[in-house]
């Protein structure tokens, strides 16, 4: 190991605290990936930090307080580290929290130091640096349940000898043990642990040495995985059914997001329908009543209908990652993954880019490969995150009949949408192919995907996850596409002629449309979905939530559903050319934004927007001219 | 709503029939599960004393330093070398794979390749290419013993 990453040890080490007797105000979660630390953040807080079944879903440090009475402590969550050497930029995020080098932060008073006990003898290694920073330490052995299901036990009293820092046996997914947290916090530390009874090795196998040796000492008796596992994965991970059963898995979700979805839109886009009309005689005949019912109104509500569909992606998601199913599925899919050369750790945050770019571009920290890194950035908003829903279920549901394709498993329209993914998938792969073989050429770091044991997906893991997500796409709604409504509303009723609102071709937002209209018009596109591209830089959504507005206030479209006024306004080609455009386009001010912060540099958003615009344009052509011609 | 209920109520049927038939084939493997875990069980209670290993990998096997790669499905050895650049060392020791502690070969993905690995209790998938630089010696005592 270097040297140079051995300073912080060094250095606090010796260190003499300044007050002894200071209380806690701050305390820091660290331990190895997959340890339940955000587990335990949130059962301590009470707060929703995503969790998964699989190492690496903490790669920011997280902080939130100490649920409960008294004074205010504050926890912060970091992520999961092998050891105080870091790698990776996550590990790094660990260590300058820890040695109170991160800007904003003070040095934690305290380290609560999780390890899972099934898996002691490795995560052990990493107790001897933590403990020997010399804040006080609390040990916390998480993961006792299934321990002592398995059969497991060791003696607690002898590893605190050993350790010298107080050892707790917790379980944070049952939330047994944890009162110890509490009590631990509230105490006055005086004492330090001493760390000069440790061996911080540098050397791994020394370390992992001196680790199975307390493991000895302590009478360790690791528990037997249960059966369960290994005979899923007999299943799971069969050659001939393996393959299958991803491939059903992967239709089953579709069809269920698309045949049990779109009823639940209809039926909630009718009870929004409702509403606006119950609420109609309540506000003043005019503009005030156009203003808050054909625009606001039917701008917002356009988007809000697909909230059931999103809420019902996310919960097959959540119960496929929550599981551990996902981890497996990796491993089928790592073959393709490889023949791009892509990083095998690429596919965790590629996978979570199908909910959303954002947090998967925050994922790839834990490739350690600065070129790999980089490439899985930029292919990652190619995979079709969950704000391209919208735009995909009302285009397929407005142009394409719902047809048996195979049998009763699979019908037309979920045939397409799962079309619409792989096309995205596609992109992505053979753009990191073009980009490994070019400017990012690097060589592979090694493939490694642990696979965790199957566990019951909980209710309130995965009640919790709906609940965020609902609140951040409600957010949405409420802030961007309400304000792009107003705005194209106003713009529909500009320029006035005499109090009176003009024809719509006549208004400012037609005189914006009818400008770009050339660079459209080869792609099948009116003016109106160029105005919905306009606005939909800013967010994929936000051009349902446009339309909705344009169409809304249209006298000739007025008293349709959106769906119906595309069908009659848009091409069979167009429209396909415009699915295809959004399957490709960059259109996400977030995603810009976080490509920007995390490569240091507006380089690489500005190469990834121009490249994808291109792409989308291109493609959206040679399927409107190549099905127009055919369609003729 | 009633049409896409009985659509994946039929769905489910097709996925229960498919499991129904997995669990018959398991049902059918079931012996050699039961003789798997009664070995390990076996192995741990032998931990203690340097026979156990022994008996387990039987006298007909020499000492032998071979890929982790050469392994056969099911089957013990101990790590001995990486020979790998020392950050990729590095990378796969703080992952479980430290020279001396015991991996077992337990099964290759559907496809092929990656193979799954039990090291320190933990399953870990790696490719071939990777796995290939692992050496292991076949068939000797672990200092460190840390089979499940």
């Amino acid at each position: 190991m270097s040297c140079h990453a051995t300073e912080p040890l060094i250095a606090t080490r010796g260190e003499v605290p300044e007050n002894p007797n200071r209380e806690i105000r701050t305390v820091a979660l660290i331990g190895p990936p997959n340890s339940g630390k955000s587990t335990l953040f949130n059962r301590l807080t009470r707060l929703r930090q995503k969790v998964g079944n699989y190492p690496g879903v903490t790669v920011e440090q997280r902080v939130g307080l100490l649920a409960g009475k008294g004074h205010e402590i504050r926890i912060i969550d970091l992520p999961g580290v092998y050891s105080l050497t870091p790698y990776s930029d996550d590990e790094r995020v660990a260590v300058d929290v820890l040695t109170g080098r991160m800007d904003g932060l003070p040095r934690p008073d305290a380290v609560l130091l999780v390890l899972d006990v099934t898996h002691l003898s490795r995560q052990l290694v990493l107790a001897a640096p933590v403990i020997a920073l010399g804040l006080p330490t609390l040990v916390l052995l998480n993961m006792a349940d299934v321990f002592a299901k398995g059969g497991g036990s060791l003696d607690v009293l002898k590893l605190a000898a050993e350790l010298g820092a107080p050892v707790a046996m917790v379980s944070a997914t049952q939330g047994t043990g944890l009162d110890v947290v509490d009590r631990f916090l509230r105490q006055n530390h005086n004492r330090r642990p001493d760390a000069a009874l440790l061996p911080v090795l540098q050397d791994l196998p020394q370390s992992r040495k001196w680790a199975s040796q307390v493991g000895r000492r302590i009478d360790y008796q690791q528990h037997l995985p249960s059966a369960w596992s290994g005979r899923l994965d007999d299943i799971f991970l069969h050659k001939l059914w393996g393959p299958l059963i991803f491939v059903v898995v992967v239709g089953a979700v579709f069809q269920t997001v698309f045949g049990l979805g779109q009823p639940m839109s209809t039926a909630f886009q009718d009870l929004l329908t409702k509403l606006g009309q119950q609420a109609a005689p309540l506000v003043p005949d005019g503009l005030v009543r156009s203003l808050l019912l054909d625009g606001l109104w039917k701008g917002v509500s356009s988007v809000l209908v697909f909230l059931p569909q999103i809420l019902l992606l996310f919960f097959f998601i959540g119960v496929l990652e929550d599981s551990g199913y996902l981890a497996r599925a990796a491993l089928i899919a790592d073959r393709t993954m490889r023949s791009v050369g892509l990083n095998g750790k690429a596919f965790i945050p590629l996978l979570s880019a199908y909910a959303c770019a954002v947090p998967a571009i925050m994922a790839t920290r834990t490739i350690e490969n600065k070129r790999d890194r980089i490439a899985t950035i930029l292919v990652a908003p190619f995979m079709t995150c969950s704000a391209r829903l919208p735009i995909y279920t009302l285009l397929i549901a407005a142009f394409i009949p719902n047809r048996p394709v195979v049998g009763v498993l699979l019908g037309s329209r979920a045939c397409a949408m799962l079309s619409l993914y792989v096309l995205g998938f596609l992109a992505a792969i053979v753009t990191a192919k073009i980009l490994k073989s070019s400017v990012l050429k690097s060589s592979a770091a090694p493939f490694v995907l642990e696979l965790p044991e199957y566990r019951w997906p909980t209710w309130q893991s995965i009640g919790l996850r709906l609940l965020d997500r609902a609140k951040v796409f409600l957010r949405q709604a409420g802030t961007y596409i309400l304000a792009v409504s107003l705005l194209v509303w106003v713009l529909t009723h500009l320029p006035l002629h005499d109090g009176h609102a003009p024809q719509l071709e006549q208004s400012a937002i037609a005189y914006l449309g009818h400008g770009i209209e050339p660079l459209i018009r080869p792609l099948g596109f009116n003016w109106k979905i160029g105005v919905g591209l306009l606005t939909s830089v800013i967010a994929r959504e936000v051009i349902v939530g446009t339309l909705g507005t344009i169409y809304g206030t249209d006298p000739a479209t007025h008293s349709m559903t959106l769906q119906n006024a595309l069908r009659q306004d848009l091409t069979f080609a167009g429209a396909m050319a415009l699915l295809v455009f959004f399957a490709f386009a960059m259109q996400c001010t977030s995603t810009l934004a976080v490509v920007r912060r995390e490569t240091n540099g507006w380089k690489w958003p500005v190469v990834q927007f121009a490249y994808m615009t291109i792409v989308a344009y291109a493609a959206a052509f040679a399927v409107n001219q190549v099905l127009s011609t055919l369609l003729k | 709503m009633l049409q896409a209920f009985i659509i994946t109520l039929r769905e489910g049927a097709e996925a229960a029939l498919l499991a129904g038939i997995a669990l018959t084939y398991l049902t059918k493997d079931r012996p050699r599960q039961f003789a798997q875990i009664r070995r390990r069980r076996a192995g741990r209670a032998g931990c203690a004393g340097p026979n156990g290993d022994r008996r387990r990998m039987g006298p007909e096997m020499p000492e032998l330093r071979v890929a982790l790669t050469d392994l056969a499905v099911g089957e013990a050895a101990t790590i001995d070398h990486i020979s790998l650049p020392p950050g990729d060392q590095q990378f796969l020791m703080r992952i479980g794979f430290v020279p001396g502690v015991q991996v077992r070969f337990s099964r290759r993905a559907p496809l092929g390749d990656p193979s799954v690995y039990s090291v320190d209790g933990t399953e870990i998938a790696l490719r071939a290419e990777t796995a290939s630089h692992i050496m292991v010696r076949r068939g000797s005592l672990s200092p460190l013993g840390d089979l499940p």
